[in-house]
């Protein structure tokens, strides 16, 4: 099911009223609505492949209570062993299995050895690389003793299907979601006023900006070669904020959603091409998945701790993990590489104190969108090659955009790109914030707004949000 | 706290439906589609003998002033931009309720488009009989086309439904010569000339075949003469379509006939003072048109007037 379809705007008012004014007198009663409606969100769209879910968390469950009664060090680190192979098992095989082929068969190829290994015909379970990773982050968590595992297996079910966020995220840590679980939970108006503002920017940020850039995008990453210069850099620019509002806005109506129903999710975006570094950029940039790989990945690893070397290598090794995460293509892990590259880069400058871009704002703001917008040409190519054709093309001299799709959808687009900056650049200043949190009117004003604009420019067709292929 | 809750949705629904109603009237102002659909909806009793049907090009390029001086007929241009074939059998039966049968429909052919869609615009739709609603939705579950929610649900706020209206808006404030148009008997007409562009991305033509069908037999039924006819559009658009002969084979087997060409012509017929556009005319080259198409057709559309079955 997705958020922006009318399914879910009937979907969810009738869990709503199920649990506030049905089973709000049993916690443990609510919790199995959760874990119902969760499962019927999920089941909306493959009903088959919730066994996934269900298998996953089983697996994660038991391992955590076997977890509690072992002490000896070598059976701990084996349950730690099977619940990883399991859930990395399942991704690797759903989502990885065929890159791994097709590498293999054409590395062969390369020396002219003839491999013909097949393929699966399988496709992604929706979400599965966020729901391993949080039901993952409570087995290590639970195996490093730092939290109690839970015997509530409702609960535990329920957190890791946890609707609002369960296909794309933010990948809650169960030491922050699960908690919330067992807590009499409650709702009052500024509840549902922050929910509700929270949907509807979020609702806002998918239906106009990202789905009106798309046609745009689509047209130029999927002609690599029509088209050059001027019209390059503005399916970039436009790519860069489509995949912002696109998941930021699945992430606001995550958190929206979640408070609903008396649950607080964690930050995911905080306005991130405003970011002075790129090292900034992944403290603002899907908070939860960078904080994921720092606590699971990158400390394991060493972290900054060691030689300068080593700590190069660690930041290097996290970002490209991170960014094979995201898909199983050479695009991304290079994606990866490009983040890791200017994170060490930045890591040596700060060490040798040769920051040279820390005295202009608005030059490192910008020295840090160019490097972002750079790595997007190969998040959103659909191969290495693409890539490297559009960033080709990108340099001949043409300096009139086309007007896909006409002029008039152009300026619309352009219009749309403008508000979105518009409204994150006046919310850096203190003064707009003052203004906004103070002023009634101010606020209303700002809703009516954006409410015109989903019935004025919203994409009546729901689209998926991009990072569901993830 | 109730009090500002009703407050706030109130004054929501007031901007809302204030803003419908600005988009309203000023896409009666800026779009000649929408008044010509109102004329066409709420027509009651009339009695035309020839219709002439199709998309703005034959709204545009057949005068019927000009056909019924030269003819003797009674004609209605019943076309409205961008209007599919489903439409224009959805106009048809809509109309066939309230008013006579005509007695030869002309319809104006546009295969210079591969994407034909099964689409309605919600101000049809919604002004539709509920027995022609129910048979569209019985020709899109036949042909397996998913029914948009949009059309019965979003379509009835009248600030979405006229949302389109802001780009006539931006183009009539950008060039409002070109879009002063006037309405006779179903023509609209601009005396502007308008300027034809160099050059246009390649595309290729193509064809709406269970539209067409639909159509045709829908026709046949209410024995209805219908004469298929392809209005000219300027050489640079001819030269940017692809593909265009295949679509004109399949439409000659689906209508048992071949479909009447006006776009092979001798670009000195249509100078560039008769265009607006790459395919639309302004009044003298519509008026040149018709005249041509009466010339050419004259007779048969007699004979055919002659045996079309009078109410």
């Amino acid at each position: 099911m997705l958020f922006n379809s009318s399914t879910f705007f009937i979907f969810l008012p009738i869990v709503f009223i199920l649990y506030w004014f049905v089973t709000n007198r049993h916690l443990r009663m609510q919790n199995f609505l959760v874990l119902v409606a969760s499962y019927v969100f999920y089941g909306w769209w493959d009903w088959r492949f919730l066994s996934l879910v269900i298998f996953s968390s089983l697996v994660d469950y038991f391992i955590g209570r076997r977890l509690q009664h072992t002490e000896q060090t070598a059976k701990r680190k084996f349950l730690l062993l099977v619940s990883l192979l399991i859930n990395l098992g399942l991704l690797g095989t759903f989502k990885y299995f065929n890159f791994f082929v097709e590498s293999w068969n054409s590395a062969w190829q390369t020396l002219g050895v003839h491999m013909n290994l097949s393929t699966l015909k399988i496709i992604l379970p929706v979400g599965i690389s966020f729901y391993t990773f949080q039901t993952l982050s409570y087995t290590i968590d639970v195996y490093r003793k730092r939290m109690e595992p839970t015997r509530d297996i409702i609960a535990f079910l329920a957190f890791v299907s946890f609707f609002p966020q369960l296909v794309a995220g933010p990948i809650e840590r169960a030491s922050n979601l699960l908690p919330q679980f067992f807590k009499k939970r409650h709702i009052n108006s500024q509840d549902l006023i922050f929910g509700s503002r929270k949907i509807l920017w979020g609702l806002f940020k998918k239906v106009v900006v990202a789905d009106n850039m798309s046609p745009y995008i689509e047209q130029v990453f999927n002609n690599p070669g029509h088209y050059q210069g001027m019209t390059i850099f503005f399916a970039v620019i436009f790519f860069a904020i489509q995949i912002y509002c696109d998941f930021s806005g699945y992430s606001d109506i995550a958190i929206g959603t979640a408070r609903y129903f008396g649950f607080t999710l964690m930050t995911n975006f905080r306005m991130p091409y405003f970011s002075r570094s790129i090292k900034e950029f992944w403290s603002r940039w899907h908070i939860s998945l960078s904080t994921w790989f720092r606590d699971y990945v990158y400390i394991p690893l060493g972290g900054n701790r060691g030689s300068l070397a080593k700590w190069q290598r660690n930041l290097l090794i996290t970002f490209v993990v991170s960014g094979f995460w995201h898909g199983a293509n050479w695009t991304f892990l290079l994606w990866g590489f490009i983040h890791g590259f200017f994170n060490s880069l930045e890591a040596l400058a700060t060490r040798f104190n040769v920051n040279i871009l820390k005295s202009s704002g608005i030059l490192a703001i910008f020295y840090t969108f160019i490097v972002v917008c750079f790595s997007w040409i190969f998040f959103r190519a659909a191969s290495m090659h693409d890539a490297l054709i559009i960033i080709q093309s990108s340099l001949q001299p043409v300096f009139m955009p086309a007007f896909i799709l006409g002029p008039y959808r152009f300026l619309v687009t352009v219009f749309i790109a403008l508000v979105i900056f518009s409204i994150e650049f006046g919310y850096q200043f203190n003064s707009v914030r003052q203004i906004y949190h103070t002023q009634r009117w101010y606020r209303w004003a700002f809703d009516y707004s954006l409410v015109i604009m989903i019935i004025l420019f919203g994409q009546a067709t729901s689209s998926e949000f991009i990072y569901f292929q993830f | 706290m109730i009090k500002r809750l009703l407050i706030y949705i109130g004054l929501l629904a007031a901007i809302i439906y204030l803003s419908g109603k600005a988009l309203e009237y000023a896409a009666f102002a800026v779009d000649p589609n929408e008044p010509k659909v109102r004329q066409i909806m709420e027509m009651r009793d009339q009695n035309y003998d020839v219709m002439i049907m199709g998309n703005s090009i034959a709204m545009q390029g057949i005068n019927p002033q000009v056909l019924d001086s030269l003819l003797g007929s009674n004609s209605y241009n019943f076309a409205v931009g961008g209007a599919s074939m489903v439409e224009c059998e959805m106009f048809l039966r809509h109309y066939l309720i309230h008013n006579s049968k005509p007695r030869l429909i002309i319809i104006g052919m546009f295969v210079n488009d591969e994407a034909q869609s099964d689409r309605l615009r919600p101000t049809v739709y919604l002004s539709l009989e509920p027995e022609i609603k129910k048979a569209y939705a019985q020709y899109l579950k036949q042909h397996k086309v998913k029914r948009e929610l949009s059309l019965e649900l979003y379509n009835r706020i009248t600030l979405f439904r006229y949302r389109n209206t802001l780009e006539h808006v931006i183009k009539y404030m950008v060039d409002r010569g070109e879009r002063d148009f006037q309405i006779h008997k179903g023509f609209v007409y601009v005396t502007q000339v308008g300027v034809i562009p160099d050059s246009l991305r390649q595309h290729r033509a193509g064809l709406n075949r269970h539209a067409l069908v639909s159509y045709h037999e829908y026709c046949a039924a209410q024995g209805i003469p219908v004469l298929y006819i392809e209005l000219p559009n300027s050489d640079v658009y001819n030269a940017c379509t692809l593909g265009r002969e295949p679509v004109l084979e399949e439409i000659n087997e689906i209508i048992d006939r071949p479909v009447i060409s006006f776009n092979n012509y001798d670009p000195r017929l249509y100078p560039p003072e008769l265009w607006l556009g790459f395919n639309h005319f302004n009044l003298q080259g519509a008026n040149k048109f018709t005249a041509i198409l009466a010339a050419q057709l004259g007779d048969e559309i007699r004979r055919l007037l002659s045996q079309g079955k009078i109410n």
